[in-house]
């Protein structure tokens, strides 16, 4: 009943806390303020009177009352507490009535509301920074979480350190279940540095569990939530501990060393021992405290040098190296980077990074002809030298990449730069270029626990100001606007997708403003901003196909190898080496390591194509995904000729992933998490594009090109579709059926169509290259596509492909199962978006461990619980069906068979049979094709006979004749007989008589030698049988008349025939010509229905008058 | 041969790249003896060599090779590229050519439904037609059925006569598409090399394209057409 009425006042605006009465309001904390009472679990997390059973936190009365009860004994103790204070009170006061709070209660806001400065309560203590390890271990419970067990130096920490002070003392330290399982699943990471940190980490633990000196701290209860998170389950654990023992908690997570910082300070929870937050920094334990308290800028923004040269990386772009004075030129950056930040870095020995692709950079400058740029790359140059003297410059070597030559563009090294590092390291980057600057931002990833400021260096120089500030508009005072960016800035569609993603993750402290805060909300909304501010503009929605001038134009000389052309700014651009060559056109190396020239062939070379790609490159479009064009190039007569773009490696899609060796050969440690994963990076890629109101047009395997699962390249960008410019290729597998069989350069793609074909991408991806109409017995893909048939649906009397493709199918997510079927069974279309998001939901499932991560999985998806084990009949081995599947086999008295003897029966049927058409096509029932085995076929050959199908050869081979005496009841008239049998019957003057009559006639012949002989014994079931005969075998026209032979007439008919025909040689003939017509009017009178009352009444009429006759004679 | 058969199966279904079935008929007559029939070994091995180097080639397409000389021999049945051995051929007897051709049908017939019951995308396959001299035996049925099929865009015939003795208009009797080429022996290397590209990139486009469909004609009617110039140099 309570706990009805609590869960009801949740919903309310105001409720009352149910131990301490504290009015509570929306939205309703998770614990109590006042007496920590846990809303969401309804328990009490104060444990002095009693540890709780697990039973009875089960009982929520229980609970209650214990909470209750734990309340009234805080209320004591306050109250112990202030008459020790205040002695001269000369009242003793009673012991407070419980419920009835003597103390005043703290407000919630009063709670909530803290200034933002002291997150908690600060004591003496704290301004010291250091660490005392001995004390610690001595005294201190040591928890340490997943994080700081991947750090680089933990190493140096834990074992070094830390374990020759635990034996010392004979301590130990506790992990937690989750950490652990954590760094199991890390370990398999395709990223080799996280896997190799994993089990680094795992080692560590190792030797302290071998010197016994690691202690598994399992859940208490378990805390709902992703299974690897330790956050929510040390918070929760302190909140019961700390007031037994002292905690330390080594984390590198500064939400939750702030969080379990202020669960030990407030008010609500009393009486706590010691909690102490450190962190790893450099080999070296560090409190916390300091740091939280401790600002990374100050009010205008600015960041404050001395917090960041410690322990940032600092990276630095050559626009910030040779920033000029917009006023008068003089440098601005080289005199920042002097005297500013390396002191700084000097004095903790940290080092400037500097991309190799910068310094090239500048090398390339000094060849420029400019003299200013001259000057500044010297000055620039000379500072480098300086910290290069003092041992502090690092030079980008972008060793991560393990293959491929060359630099690649310099946004993506920055990008991936801060990819790379940021969930191990505070960052900064120092770049004066906005498009940098958002991209950099873009590509942050929320929760690391780490810094990440992106900032630049002002006009008035001196000092590093974050960006983020500057894209919400903030305005030095000396700064002239300087225009970035061709174009009008215009309204920009937000990213829904984003931010869903950002709030899916945990709540991080943002260091803006010098704050600490939690919620994610404010994040969002400055991400928002900045976008909004993106200065490139979509392009615009033509409704009509350009009128294509697809003359070429004259060419007065292609460049080549060796060739030179010139870009837009008449910059010469040699072509160093051809890389490929395609119809189109021929892509070669260049002088600029990071771009690489189209060139195209002379024949294609059109006035359309020329305003397309002028079209194209008006947009400084920057996604890291998309290789798009950068500018186009001229011949030495200025005619255009090609383009540049920037160099993009990786493997090809369809040749690294569509296929299982390729797959396995290219990603070997990849489970459908990876694949997901490449998915959903692609399908963004695609969003983005869209966004922009570009589509791709011919999306198609080929055009992907991907390095690992987070980083794609889309290349052959010039067939885009842009505007009125058409995209004129397509792939039959990926047009709608709408669109097959159209000439693609005749219509503009919608967004439906470019829908369809990311669909079919996708499906491909998970499918490992099987494309989504492909069935068993299915046509050519045009066919299977307009016919719509799609085989995974079980309505169609399509069956999906042999192979493990179902089980794929049958072990999708259902989101992602309902969306293929409202694309490819209903003609549906679904929104990149939509997709995102339910496949982030599947991989979460199969973290869970909900559905299976299997990339080749071998059985169909089973609930647990509903499956039943059994053994294949052919192979012999376990397999788990469903039990629906296994009743409905044994009901039907079939054995199971798994699907690989299935298949492989199949393949047996298959490769034994040759299909044949018959060659004689004589009966009107004849098969056509039909698949014979081998052997008989090659019988035939030998024989010289053709093939003949059984409709035929039945045809050929035998007649229908009719039986000659009609005694048996199940004489069908008719048989099939061979022709060799009818023709020994000829030779012997012989009837043909049916099988069922020659029985009969035999078992009359029987009948009567027994009667003669008298030893006929009546029994009932023989006497019936008999006389069954005696009766059945006369009047065939009787009984199909009358339906049955017991009627009346017939005994009249039999009686007749008996005593009168049979004496007398007339009498016998007519029984004779009776038995050659009989049977022809009774299959008369069966077949025609119609002629059954008459034949009745003539039949009547006749037995009447032989009755009468019979009766006369008797009486004669 | 369970164990084929598995292989085969294995093959099949676990690689869903669309399938480029190609039947080549070679001409092992007596009249290949000697120098002819060793450059034919050396081109189909290059031949195979090449499909096996390029990744996208060597799991889609699927080769069968027939021979015709001492009777009609199936020297390879369709299967992955990795599993096939080629023996060396031995020239001798008469030419028995439509009898081979319609074993190279059946061939190809049995491939496709192979596929098409398991549920494999494929290409229209190819048929390559080579030989240096007339047929022996009778070919009426072999080029009905071979013209139908062509005309129905069911297959592609690529007709190739070795040397100077063979009978181009005979041989362009099987095809009404494409126009045999003459070749001399010393280039069946370099003709298989164009094979093999073109089967490269057929591997590379995907099933039911009406543009693959004519790729490996128009690139074989270039390859005609340019035979003096490209080929000989």
């Amino acid at each position: 009943m309570e706990i009805r009425k609590i869960n009801d006042e949740r919903h309310s605006m105001k409720m009352n806390c149910p131990v301490c009465q504290l009015p509570v309001s929306d939205p309703v904390p998770p614990f109590c303020p006042q007496c920590a009472w846990n809303f969401k679990n309804d328990l009490t997390l104060n444990i002095f009177l009693a540890d709780l059973p697990k039973v009875e936190i089960d009982d929520y009365d229980a609970r209650l009352t214990l909470a209750r009860k734990n309340w009234e004994h805080i209320q004591k103790l306050r109250l112990a507490e202030s008459e020790q204070v205040a002695p001269q009170s000369s009242v003793t006061p009673s012991p407070p009535v419980p419920g009835s709070p003597a103390v005043k209660p703290l407000k919630q806001d009063e709670f909530m509301n803290q200034p933002a400065s002291e997150p908690f309560q600060l004591r003496k203590e704290d301004s010291n920074p250091r660490i005392d390890i001995n004390n610690l271990v001595k005294n201190y419970k040591i928890f340490i979480d997943t994080a700081s067990l991947l750090e680089p130096d933990a190493n140096k920490v834990f074992i070094e350190k830390l374990l020759p002070l635990l034996h010392q003392n004979n301590a130990a330290v506790l992990v937690s279940g989750r950490t652990i399982d954590h760094l199991e699943y890390l370990k398999n990471a395709q990223d080799q540095a996280v896997g190799s940190g994993a089990t680094e980490a795992l080692k560590i633990l190792h030797i302290l569990q071998d010197a016994k000196r690691l202690l598994d701290a399992r859940d208490p209860h378990t805390i709902p939530g992703d299974p690897f998170d330790t956050s929510a389950l040390f918070t929760e654990l302190f909140i019961g501990y700390q007031t037994k023992f002292k905690i330390c908690l080594i984390t590198q997570n500064e939400t939750l060393a702030l969080q379990i910082l202020k669960n030990s300070r407030s008010e609500a929870f009393k009486f706590v021992k010691d909690v102490k937050a450190i962190y790893i920094d450099n080999g070296q334990l560090k409190n916390w405290i300091p740091r939280l308290l401790q600002p990374l800028q100050n009010k205008n923004d600015e960041v404050i040098i001395s917090s960041i040269v410690e322990s940032f990386k600092i990276i630095a772009d050559t626009s910030s190296i040779l920033l000029p004075s917009v006023r008068d030129g003089s440098l601005i950056g080289v005199p920042f980077f002097r005297d500013i930040l390396l002191p700084g870095l000097s004095k903790h020995d940290n080092d400037l990074i500097v991309p190799n692709r910068v310094i090239k950079e500048l090398q390339k400058h000094i060849l420029s002809t400019d003299q200013d740029l001259i000057k500044a790359t010297n000055e620039g140059l000379s500072v480098l030298m300086m910290y290069e003297k003092k041992g502090l410059l690092m030079i980008g070597e972008d060793a991560h990449e393990v293959e491929g030559a060359g630099d690649t563009f310099a946004d993506p090294v920055f990008v991936k730069l801060a990819i790379r590092f940021q969930s191990n390291h505070d960052m900064c980057f120092i770049t004066q270029d906005r498009n940098l600057a958002i991209t950099l931002i873009d590509n942050q990833k929320m929760g690391t626990g780490h810094e990440f400021l992106v900032t630049f260096i002002p006009q008035e120089g001196q000092l590093l100001v974050n960006w983020e500030a500057k894209l919400r508009g903030y305005k030095p005072k000396s700064e002239k606007k300087v225009s970035f960016q061709k174009g009008n800035p215009s309204k920009f569609k937000t990213n829904p997708q984003k931010t869903t993603t950002n709030k899916q993750q945990q709540s991080t402290p943002n260091r803006k403003n010098g704050t600490v805060q939690h919620k994610t909300q404010p994040q969002d909304s400055k991400i928002k901003a900045h976008r909004e501010k993106h200065r490139v503009d979509p392009f615009k929605l033509a409704k009509q196909v350009c009128g294509l001038n697809n003359n070429p134009i004259s060419i007065k000389q292609l460049p080549a190898t060796g060739g030179m052309v010139l870009d837009s700014m008449k910059k010469p651009v040699l072509l160093i080496e051809e890389l490929a060559e395609g119809g189109e056109g021929k892509i070669y190396r260049t002088d600029t390591d990071s771009l690489v020239c189209k060139i195209y062939h002379e024949e294609r070379i059109t006035e359309s194509r020329r305003k397309k790609l002028e079209l194209m490159v008006s947009r400084d479009i920057r996604i890291p995904e998309v290789c798009w064009p950068k500018d186009i190039v001229t011949n030495e007569h200025g005619q255009f000729v090609g383009y540049l773009m920037p160099k993009v490696d990786g493997k090809i899609l369809k040749t690294a992933v569509f296929a299982k060796p390729l797959l396995k050969k290219t990603f070997p440690h990849w489970n459908r998490i990876q694949l997901t994963q490449l998915a959903i990076t692609i399908l963004t890629a695609i969003g983005k594009l869209h966004r922009l109101n570009v589509f791709i047009g011919d999306i198609n395997p080929q055009n992907i090109l991907v390095k690992d699962e987070h980083s794609i390249a889309i290349v052959d960008s010039d067939s885009f579709q842009v505007e009125e410019f058409p995209c004129p290729v397509g792939t039959e597998t990926f047009t709608p059926p709408e669109r097959q069989g159209l000439n693609y350069s005749d219509f503009l793609r919608s967004e439906k169509d470019e829908l369809f074909a990311v669909t079919t991408l996708l499906f491909m991806i998970l499918f490992i290259g099987k494309a989504p109409y492909s069935s068993q017995g299915g046509g050519e893909a045009a066919e299977n596509i307009r016919n719509r048939s799609f085989a995974y649906d079980r309505e169609t009397e399509e069956r999906p492909p042999v192979g493990a493709w179902q089980f794929i199918w049958s072990q999708l997510h259902p989101a992602i199962k309902s969306d293929f079927f409202a694309v490819f069974s209903r003609g549906e279309r679904v929104a990149i978006k939509d997709f995102i998001g339910h496949l982030n939901m599947a991989i979460r499932a199969m973290k869970q461990g909900e559905r299976s991560e299997d990339m080749f999985p071998n059985k169909p998806w089973q609930r647990e619980g509903e499956t039943v084990i059994v053994k294949c009949d052919s192979c012999s081995t376990d397999h788990e069906i469903s039990r629906q599947v296994h009743e409905r086999l044994r009901s039907k008295g079939r054995p199971f068979k798994c699907s690989s003897c299935v298949a492989l029966e199949k393949m047996r049927r298959l490769e034994t049979t040759r299909e044949v058409e018959c060659s004689l096509h004589l009966s009107p029932k004849c098969f056509g094709r039909v698949a014979v085995p081998v052997e008989y076929l090659n019988k035939l050959a030998a024989q010289n006979e053709p093939y003949v199908c059984r409709a035929c050869n039945e045809q050929k081979n035998y007649r229908m004749v009719q039986c000659g005496s009609r005694i048996s009841p199940k004489c069908n008239g008719e048989e099939r007989v061979s022709i060799t049998h009818l023709n020994n019957l000829k030779a012997q003057n012989r009837v043909f008589w049916c099988k069922a009559c020659q029985e009969a006639e035999r078992a009359r012949r029987v009948n009567e030698q027994r009667n003669r002989q008298g030893t006929q014994r009546r029994s009932s079931g023989r006497t019936n049988s008999y006389s069954k005969n005696q009766k059945k075998s006369d009047c065939f026209i009787a009984t199909a008349t009358y339906g049955s032979d017991t009627m009346p007439q017939v005994l009249i008919f039999r009686a007749y025939r008996d005593n009168v025909l049979l004496s007398t040689w007339a009498g016998i003939k007519f029984i004779q010509l009776y038995g050659h017509l009989g049977p022809w009017l009774a299959d008369l009178v069966n077949s025609i229905p119609i002629l059954r009352p008459f034949f009745r009444g003539l039949l009547d009429r006749i037995s009447t008058r032989i009755q009468k006759r019979m009766l006369m004679d008797k009486l004669d | 041969m369970a164990d084929d058969l598995k292989l085969r199966l294995d093959e099949l279904t676990d690689n869903p790249t669309a399938r480029v079935p190609v039947c080549i008929a070679l001409d092992t007559s007596g009249s290949m003896h000697g120098q002819k029939i060793d450059e034919l070994n050396a081109a189909v091995s290059t031949f195979f060599r090449a499909i096996r180097e390029d990744e996208m080639a060597s799991i889609s397409a699927e080769i069968a090779v027939v021979t015709f000389g001492n009777g009609v021999t199936k020297i390879l049945d369709f299967a992955g590229i990795e599993r096939q051995r080629v023996p060396a051929l031995t020239a001798g007897g008469l030419t028995p050519m439509g009898q081979a051709v319609e074993m190279s049908l059946d061939m190809l017939e049995q491939a496709k439904r192979v596929y098409s019951d398991l549920g494999v995308d494929y290409f229209q396959p190819w048929l390559v037609l080579m030989t240096d001299g007339e047929a022996t035996d009778d070919v009426t049925t072999a080029v009905q059925r071979c013209k139908s099929m062509v005309k129905n865009r069911k297959l592609t015939v690529f007709p190739i006569a070795i040397g100077k003795h063979a009978n181009l208009s005979k041989l362009g009797q099987f095809t009404p598409r494409l126009k045999p080429i003459r070749i001399e022996a010393i280039d069946l290397k370099k003709f298989f090399s164009w094979l093999s590209k073109s089967v490269n990139a057929v591997s590379l486009s995907n099933p039911g394209d009406t543009q693959s469909a004519g790729l490996g004609e128009a690139a074989f009617n270039k390859m005609a057409v340019d035979w003096d110039t490209a080929f000989k140099s």
